[in-house]
């Protein structure tokens, strides 16, 4: 749950919350908006989104519904002061657990989801509270612990002692614990980056990041970013490089790919090779299309099908696999399918079905990016597999290599559009198959998007692999 | 440990045999994705020169290149393919050579394990020189089915093992020890090691005499009519403690099997009989010592009485048990909290990639050797609050012992003797491997040791984590007048087992956008370990403060990221960016 949604009052500054240090690792921009943007200008939430918040609220609901004994207090929206004061209370009367309290600093507002009493002398009496919070996520993050460290601290310094440990409930229900103390240094930058942002909201500009997409300030930073023809705008820049480039006098994408790499290596101490490749970059943001390379020449990866999975990361869930033969695009390409499949372990012996009865022995297959083979080898390495791992070969390091792309590429969506100048969320977004598994036409949908991206992965590899792998088998032969 | 309950999850022998298969897979597809790169994106990945100029070549089919931008991490002896970059079946196989970094010139020679023509080269034009890969893994594949139908070893790596050990043997393992002069915590790991009737752990923090007790172990073991197969992951550490023996016993019979590395000229003076060739025969006593590799080669037939594994933190489960096969008592001693085995691939199964010894560990526990002789007292205390939980004392002689000094440089504050740990912050941004700005300031540390100070040469150690670094600050070194072949100036990995008087550590890295994605290479808290604990008074390390600045993504790389931001905030720290910097954020 996040904390502190609503803004200070007229002359106050806000006040440093747990959501702001779950945020700032990802974007300090988007904390220096969530603390003084106009919350209007936030686009909608998508339907997906919606469905990932509503999964969140369900998880949390159903975690809390097994702490029957457990109090949470009861106060006017934003009246921190009034909750504060009431989870205080709870706490020196040692009440199992809370829900939600609230923990107030000088300038700082937490709202863990759960304080939990466990023994041991505190200001309280022969008892003190450890905390806790429930997350929808399969695995940890960086930004959830760092959250729990910022109100381990809040409490220890209300309870007059450290919490032993704080902890985190995950989407399987199993609580983990983690030793909070070691990541102090990094909370205390944190914090004194958001207070520097809380201060002076200007000493932050966006850059553009793979998280953009998901951000619902992304209707006001985009904008600005296309206006200023910013550096963030060319494939392989870094907000470091930004700044180096900046520093030395090269503040746009047009600057760049007319810049002098030896004279600007010679001022920035970056490496030639780099600035080449940025510079190429930026030729192709002009461009506004790719620039063909010319990498070497791998052994012939041919012939070769091509396979594809959407899945349900929440629910880690297979909602449809997909195989085609390299080879078959345009119009109607043969694809081979499994729709919704029963259950992971269904899902898996499906596609090794598929591989074994669709695709010849010794063909390679091809595949956009870690997901597919970081799903095989999570089940191969709890069952007897076929010996698949030999065959993937990585469309997307192919890509990257045969072209300079005129934007930043965060994964297919990026290079279909730019590759191909297709919409590549026309037949909806990557993220909203879970969405799309909750509608009546949810097996519609799903078949009409993975064949979407399948369509696009055969194209992709047409235009821009194949037939130089062609050539090489050929030259081979 | 996982000890998987479900009777059909694949068994540990299984899933090794996996991970050899996916590493070999990985190799080869890391390989061809490399190729599928673009010159210029091979260069940055450090797997590729580009523009080599061929100067000459030489009767012994040595060709000399003019190199002016070499960002490569290969190293001296590295297959290497030369060509154009493009069409890799016509390239020359061929071995990466000598590279002089102050005059550009960089030397290729014929790879001897190679057959054909040389293809012609034509002299003025330019090459691209490319990694080559090489497949070693199959014969590993048969030494985990061999080890795992051995019932004790099967035992032994599923944490089930009750170990055995001879009260006797171990007791008068206890006064032999104790009358050569070790120390209290060497002797019960000593006695532990020969006493046991399978399995031994030693752990050997940096600079607890761990060579010292492997060859008082191996002295008395070979004394009593033993014979040894001793093992390491690599040539410089089996070398290592083969000589050390000889310093300590004459008359020991010592073989080494295989490739002699570069020292063999050194363990031929000291009477180490080199084993090559198809039907040579190892020695039928004494100590019989290789990589895992040669080991593997040994017949079935060739039994010890132990194997004794040296720098077993490095040593992955299926390159242990090679040496297994060979005895039936093993004794492992290493360091979980130095470097880790070099895995190339993505592995789900985390098991599969842990070291032999920190598996073990994890089962069994291990002696520790709790005192250092090389750290004095600051060195120490850092290193020791960082990776041993404080369990790691400075023996008395080392605690109190300083640099020499002599104040009045311009790099006093840096070099204080009473400041055993320091951070020298130079501010940049650079999202590479390489960082001009710090490489300029280890070459001026360096020249005012030697100058000002009166260090000798091979008293400093420079240490990178990229090979692009190591370049830059061999290049800053040479401007800067400072040219001595005994300064050691190398990635971190090369400098574990050795010591020196002071070590710099440069990290290279300012921009931490680029950090979070290696976060998981750079943050290594075993690499920091090794990096400051090979100084016996002074550790300076020298950083950009966008160094500590990442906030990687998965919880494992924030606690390592989080050892180096307590770091950067408990160290006395000199900024001298106004001198050396470049741009900060």
């Amino acid at each position: 749950m996040s904390d502190g949604s609503s803004g200070p009052g007229p002359g106050q500054l806000p006040a440093i919350t747990g959501t702001h240090v779950y945020t700032l690792p990802g974007c300090a921009r988007r904390v220096a908006l969530d603390m003084h943007g106009d919350r209007a200008l936030r686009r909608d939430l998508r339907a997906e989104e919606e469905l990932v918040l509503a999964r969140g609220r369900e998880h949390e609901e159903r975690f809390v519904a097994g702490l029957a004994a457990w109090c949470e207090p009861r106060y006017d929206r934003a009246d921190w002061e009034r909750g504060a004061q009431q989870t205080r209370e709870f706490l020196v009367a040692g009440v199992p657990g809370v829900l939600q309290g609230v923990l107030l600093g000088d300038d700082r507002l937490g709202i863990p989801d759960l304080l939990r009493r466990e023994a041991g002398a505190s200001v309280f009496g022969e008892h003190h509270y450890v905390v806790g919070d429930v997350k929808s996520s399969s695995r940890p993050r960086s930004d959830q612990l760092l959250q729990v460290v910022f109100y381990a601290e809040m409490l220890a310094e209300l309870q007059q002692r450290e919490p032993d440990y704080v902890y985190l409930v995950l989407k399987d229900g199993e609580e983990r614990r983690y030793d909070w103390k070691p990541l102090r240094a990094a909370l205390a930058e944190v914090v004194e980056r958001i207070g520097e942002l809380r201060a002076e909201p200007a000493t932050t500009r966006p850059f553009l990041l793979r998280n953009c997409e998901g951000c619902r300030w992304s209707e006001v930073c985009l904008p600005e970013l296309r206006e200023a023809r910013d550096l963030s705008l060319v494939n392989g820049m870094t907000a470091g490089l930004r700044s180096t480039l900046e520093a030395a006098g090269v503040a746009t994408v047009e600057a760049l790919a007319k810049a002098v790499v030896e004279r600007l290596a010679r001022r920035t101490h970056l490496e030639p090779a780099m600035l080449r490749r940025l510079r190429r970059a930026a030729e192709a943001a002009v461009a506004g299309q790719p620039l063909r390379e010319r990498p070497g020449r791998t052994a012939a990866i041919h012939p070769a099908a091509v396979v594809h999975l959407l899945t349900d990361p929440f629910a880690e869930r297979t909602l449809w696999i997909g195989i085609a033969r390299r080879g078959e695009r345009g119009g109607e390409p043969r694809i081979e399918e499994v729709v919704l499949p029963e259950s992971e372990d269904a899902a898996f012996e499906s596609f090794c079905d598929l591989v074994t009865r669709v695709v010849p022995a010794g063909w390679s297959l091809l595949h956009y990016g870690r997901a597919l083979p970081d799903w095989f080898e999570r089940h191969a390495v709890r069952r007897r597999a076929p010996w698949l791992e030999e065959r993937f070969v990585d469309l997307a390091r192919r890509l990257r290599g045969a072209a300079s792309w005129p934007g930043p590429v965060f994964g297919l969506a990026e290079h279909v559009a730019f590759g191909l100048g297709r919409d590549p969320h026309r037949a909806g977004r990557t993220a909203a198959g879970a969405w799309m598994a909750t509608q009546d036409d949810g097996a519609a949908r799903l078949r009409a998007k993975g064949r979407a991206d399948l369509d696009d992965l055969l194209e992709l590899d047409a235009v821009f692999l194949a037939a130089e792998d062609r050539a090489v088998a050929e030259a081979a032969e | 440990m996982r000890r998987s309950d479900d009777p059909d999850a694949p068994s540990l022998e299984a899933r090794l045999l996996r991970f050899l298969e996916r590493e070999e897979v990985d190799e080869r597809r890391s390989s061809d994705e490399l190729r599928a790169l673009s010159v210029e994106d091979r260069v940055l990945e450090g797997e590729c020169i580009q523009d080599a100029v061929l100067e000459q070549v030489s009767a012994d089919d040595v060709h000399v290149f003019r190199v002016t931008e070499n960002l490569s991490k290969f190293r001296n002896g590295d297959a290497v393919a030369l060509g154009d970059g493009i069409e890799f079946d016509a390239a020359w196989p061929c071995v990466y050579g000598e590279f002089d970094a102050r005059e550009g010139r960089l030397r290729i020679e014929r790879d001897r394990f190679v057959r054909g023509d040389l293809p012609a080269f034509e002299t003025g034009r330019r090459y691209v020189i490319d990694r080559r890969s090489l497949g070693l893994r199959g014969r590993l594949r048969e030494v985990v089915r061999s080890g795992f139908a051995d019932p004790r070893i099967a035992e032994v790596f599923a944490g089930t093992h009750a170990i055995e050990s001879d009260a006797a043997r171990h007791a008068r393992a206890v006064e032999k020890l104790t009358a050569a002069g070790l120390h209290a915590s060497q002797v019960e790991a000593g006695a532990a090691a020969i006493g046991t009737e399978s399995l031994a752990l030693v752990q050997g923090p940096p600079g607890t005499g761990k060579t010292r007790l492997l060859a008082e172990i191996l002295r008395l073991l070979g004394g009593a009519g033993c014979r040894i197969a001793l093992g390491a992951f690599t040539h410089r550490a089996v070398d290592n403690v083969l000589l050390a023996l000889r310093r300590l016993d004459p008359d020991v019979p010592l073989a080494k099997i295989g490739n002699p590395g570069s020292e063999a000229a050194l363990l031929r003076r000291a009477g180490v009989r080199i084993v090559a060739g198809r039907g040579a025969r190892p020695p039928a006593t004494g100590v019989v010592a290789g990589t895992p590799y040669a080991l593997a080669r040994l017949p079935a037939s060739e039994r010890f009485h132990y194997t004794v594994f040296d720098e077993a933190g490095q040593l992955p489960i299926p390159h242990a048990i090679a040496g297994m096969l060979l005895a039936k008592r093993w004794v492992f001693v290493g360091d979980h909290r130095q470097l880790p085995p070099v895995v190339t691939a993505e592995h789900a199964d985390t098991e599969v990639t842990a070291s032999a010894f920190e598996r073990l560990h994890g089962f069994y526990g291990s002696h520790l050797l709790d005192t250092t002789w090389r750290m004095n007292d600051g060195v120490c205390a850092v290193v020791a609050e960082l990776f041993y939980d404080g369990r790691l004392h400075p023996a008395e002689e080392a605690a109190a012992r300083r640099m020499p000094f002599v104040p009045g440089g311009t790099l006093d504050e840096v070099l204080d003797p009473e400041r055993p740990v320091v951070l020298a912050r130079v501010d940049h941004l650079q999202p590479g491997k390489r960082s001009v700005e710090e490489a300029r300031l280890c070459a001026d540390l360096v020249a005012e040791l030697l100058r000002r100070h009166g260090l000798d040469p091979a008293e400093i150690a420079v240490v990178a984590p990229f090979r692009a670094q190591v370049r830059a600050i061999r290049s800053a070194l040479q401007e800067a007048g400072v040219d001595s072949e005994d300064l050691v100036v190398d990635t971190v990995e090369r400098v574990q087992g050795q010591e020196r008087e002071v070590v710099i550590l440069s990290l290279a890295v300012g921009d931490p956008a680029t950090l979070d994605s290696r976060s998981k290479f750079f943050f290594s808290t075993n690499r920091l370990n090794v990096a400051l604990s090979r100084a016996r008074t002074k550790s300076i390390l020298v950083a950009s403060r966008g160094a500590f600045g990442a906030l990687p993504a998965d919880p494992e790389s924030l606690y390592a990221v989080a050892v180096f931001k307590q770091l950067a905030r408990q160290l006395p720290t000199v900024d001298l960016t106004a001198v050396y910097g470049g741009v900060r954020g």
